[in-house]
């Protein structure tokens, strides 16, 4: 037991002594898990909402592909990534690989296939009322988006908060784009395994504290818009 | 805008076991009721019409409101101006007025009873300005007695536009329909005037539906107490209603509520006694419907002794009796 709390003990140390090594992964951390998730549901929501509207031989394919992608491994994502930003392959020239961008593409990637799952079981799960008065309304496409979307509201916000879920807690895929360059591509979850392999427990569990607490606070907010779309309108 | 809209090789599924390559068309300005049982048809075809099952393609420009009114997150207001433009929007809040919503506009729409959804949800469809107008079953959430003038609504509003109703109540087939078209089994079983129509069904299937039926227009000429006097041309008769003198009215009684007699009858309950000629006997099941010419075609409904024990035949003057509390009127216009 006096290991365990000499432990936690030196993670306040740690966040103590907060300085500009934490304050960069923390800001990093943020900037990649939010433009993942900015990137992933961007494209992920209309695509899911299309999904569960659309009538088209091979549908089930979609969705078939759809759901092995939700729960693709992230280090065969990572791995696909690194091939294609090698310096050989197709996208090494843009010299990306150990980049941030590197890492906001494949968590982007897979954030994608969640954000299209969770919105088309949400759309799917409408009303046939809700869906029949969607279709007799004259409204212009974007319009029609719109009020399927709102109308959805609750789950397409889970959506998000499944989508920055999965990105803020993955470590394989930004470990095998990223590198975990200090100042430069370390982020939470990158840290925490290096801090961990060499034995520093206090760092570890403090950036542990700092990552459960960023994911807390991202959800709270999530949750709270959640709660207004249930309740009210 | 066309003088018609026509609507042919309508199937679903695409196997066609519900609607199997079915035509229909509605004039520009007409007012058409599609009437039958549950499950016969009609709302599929009013679907496919609207394009929000089937293949879409060639929609025709319609305002559609569906049979379970939908709110969606929002206010009353946000719900009755979706998707309405122009001159529309003014038009909806005016018609919501009309419809008593004033109160109701800045509430949460989801907390609406299922009649004040069905109010929004035809104030919108009325306000759109679309030259074919499609409602499933609009009087149905409507309170009884507001039915008479929310029908009257629906009928100033679609004055110069057409109008495709489905419905099971006879009720809204009398205060809608200038057309009626019986459809059960995903076919059309009959199509001509409500009058024809009900008076007269083609088979004993149609006939089965509908039941045999009257319905008179005319103008009231008197009016007062809740009963008025209601002059169709060849013959007035007493009906009750709220109608004011000058208003037309359509009134609608069952075939088996009417009593046939040879002589004038005295002495009964009835206020309705009309002199006519017996124009026709049909079977319908184990009842003969007879037909009598009063100036219109009357229908009564009787057995086969009961018409044995009269002695009546083609041809023959006969009485007709029909108790004011048996008749039901819609007032259709001012």
């Amino acid at each position: 037991m006096e290991y365990l709390w000499n432990v936690l003990l030196d993670a306040f140390a740690y966040l103590r002594d907060f300085g500009p090594d934490l304050r960069s992964i923390i800001v990093l951390t943020l900037v990649v898990s939010l433009a993942a998730t900015f990137i992933g549901a961007g494209f992920g929501i209309p695509f899911g909402v299309w999904l569960a509207r659309a009538k088209f031989r091979g549908r089930s394919v979609v969705m078939w592909s759809v759901n092995v992608g939700m729960g693709l491994p992230p280090v065969l994502a990572g791995l696909f990534v690194l091939l294609l930003l090698w310096g050989e392959g197709p996208l090494g020239g843009l010299d990306l690989l150990f980049t941030p961008t590197a890492m906001i593409i494949v968590q982007s990637v897979l954030a994608f296939p969640i954000a299209v799952g969770v919105t088309a079981a949400a759309v799917s799960s409408l009303s046939p009322a809700a869906v029949e008065q969607i279709a007799a309304l004259r409204l212009p496409n974007l319009r029609r988006f719109w009020l399927i979307v709102s109308e959805a509201r609750p789950g397409v916000i889970a959506a998000v908060a499944a989508a920055f879920g999965r990105v803020i807690a993955e470590v394989g895929a930004v470990l095998i784009v990223g590198g975990n360059i200090a100042g430069e591509t370390r982020v939470l979850t990158t840290a925490i395994v290096q801090e961990s392999r060499q034995a520093r427990f206090g760092a570890a569990v403090g950036l542990g504290i700092v990552l459960l607490t960023l994911s807390i606070l991202v959800n709270g907010l999530l949750t709270w818009l959640q709660a207004r779309g249930t309740q009210n309108a | 805008m066309p003088d018609s809209f026509t609507f042919s090789g309508l199937r679903f599924p695409s196997d066609g076991s519900v609607i199997n390559d079915l035509s229909l068309n509605v004039g520009s300005s007409e007012r058409v009721v599609l009437y039958g049982p549950n499950g016969g048809g009609k709302t599929t075809i009013l679907r496919l019409i609207a394009g929000t099952i089937g293949n879409a393609e060639g929609r025709a420009d319609t305002a559609y409101m569906p049979q379970k009114p939908h709110m969606f997150r929002g206010t009353t207001r946000t719900n009755l101006l979706l998707g309405l433009v122009g001159d529309e929007p003014a038009e909806a809040i005016r018609l919501a007025s009309l419809l008593g919503l004033d109160d109701f506009l800045d509430a949460d729409a989801r907390s609406l009873s299922g009649g004040q959804a069905q109010r929004v949800a035809l104030a919108r469809t009325l306000a759109s300005q679309a030259p074919l107008v499609l409602l499933d079953e609009p009087l149905a959430p409507i309170t009884a007695a507001d039915r008479s003038d929310v029908a009257r609504l629906i009928r100033e509003q679609t004055e110069h536009r057409a109008l495709l109703c489905v419905t099971h109540s006879i009720e809204t087939v009398v205060a809608l329909g200038d057309r009626l078209v019986i459809v059960d089994g995903g076919l059309i079983l009959q199509d001509g005037a409500p009058g024809d129509v009900l008076n007269n069904p083609d088979t004993d299937a149609v006939a089965t539906i509908v039941g045999v039926g009257n319905v008179i227009e005319g103008t009231v000429t008197h009016a007062g107490d809740g009963l008025a006097t209601v002059d169709c041309g060849p013959f007035k008769f007493t009906v009750v209603t709220d109608a004011a003198v000058g208003d037309t009215v359509r009134v609608r009684f069952g075939a088996e509520t009417v009593a046939l007699h040879v002589e004038r009858p005295t002495g009964g309950s009835q206020r309705n006694t009309i002199s006519g000629t017996l124009r026709e006997v049909i079977e319908r099941g184990r009842l003969l419907e007879v037909v009598v010419d009063a100036g219109v075609p009357i229908a009564v409904l009787v057995t086969p002794g009961a018409l044995d024990a009269l002695d009546a035949g083609v041809g023959d003057a006969v009485w007709v009796a029909v108790k004011t509390a048996s008749m039901s009127a819609i007032r259709i216009g001012p």
